[in-house]
């Protein structure tokens, strides 16, 4: 620590914002908003995407610089918070699960209801939505399992 | 005799004023700032500097400490001034850290430090 370190952090960390995004640039790749979080050689990507395609070519992209050993993909196509959907849970019986990611590899930070409203919050590059409950529980599940209300 | 005199009565005076001089620096140092302005080597988002620069104070006192509070981050050490008053080195409480500023100003109102190609400036609280 130090006087002013966080401020040489945040520097730090824009320059490594500003390496990868002239990497995803050269590579053909568009993403706006671009975050990218470092840590031990694990990348957490966040940013807006205009397809499923520019993701995966975005990811393949970050996982082949040097040092990258596992590379999170939380790229959203579109933020839909102020539109105000709402979706009822068509799950069979059981109540939806919601995760900390994108996938059914991330972990279960929640549940909404079966035949319970959601709010759709983010539309991820996948088949997956960021939503927040009635409860305010905020994740990630999967579009298949939401209808409209 | 009178010359003697002369002479010694300037040697005090010279040694009186680098004395207050060096006094004057701390004295200076030694008060609450609050964080003005934040230069950085490459541009940050507006928010990120906002949020840095959010209730930031730093405290000098005349013991030799310091604590940082606010957006710029929550620390606390000792300080030292090198012999020209030109930088503030600083050993940080937690972790024991150091590290050296370069003092671009330092007046009664205004504190400029410069780290890592980093310029904060300060002005101070009354």
């Amino acid at each position: 620590m130090g006087l002013f370190d966080e401020v040489n952090k945040a520097v730090v960390n824009q320059q490594e914002q500003n390496n990868f995004s002239a990497t995803l640039q050269k590579a053909g790749v568009a993403v706006s908003d671009l975050k990218v979080q470092q840590n031990a050689g694990k990348l957490t990507v966040a940013g807006k995407i205009s397809d499923a395609a520019t993701a995966e070519k975005a990811i393949a992209t970050l996982k082949s610089q040097a040092g990258v050993t596992e590379v999170v993909n939380l790229l959203e196509i579109e933020d839909l918070s102020a539109k105000n959907i709402k979706m009822k849970v068509v799950t069979k019986e059981s109540n939806l699960n919601i995760r900390k990611g994108p996938g059914t590899n991330f972990e279960i930070v929640g549940k909404a209801a079966h035949n319970s409203t959601v709010q759709l919050i983010k539309r991820m590059y996948n088949d997956w939505y960021y939503i927040r409950t009635d409860a305010g529980v905020e994740g990630f599940c999967a579009a298949n399992f939401l209808q409209q209300a | 005799m009178k010359k003697v005199k002369s002479l010694l009565l300037t040697f005090s005076l010279v040694t009186a004023l680098f004395v207050s001089c060096g006094k004057n620096a701390k004295d200076e140092l030694s008060r609450t700032w609050k964080v003005t302005e934040i230069e950085t080597s490459t541009k940050l988002p507006d928010t990120v500097k906002d949020a840095m620069l959010a209730n930031s104070t730093m405290v000098f006192t005349k013991d030799g400490n310091y604590t940082t509070t606010g957006g710029i981050g929550a620390d606390q050490g000792t300080y030292t001034l090198d012999k020209d008053e030109k930088q503030l080195s600083t050993v940080s409480t937690s972790g024991k850290s150091n590290s050296v500023y370069t003092i671009d100003k330092l007046s009664k109102e205004e504190l400029v430090l410069i780290n890592n190609g980093n310029t904060v400036t300060c002005i101070a609280v009354k």
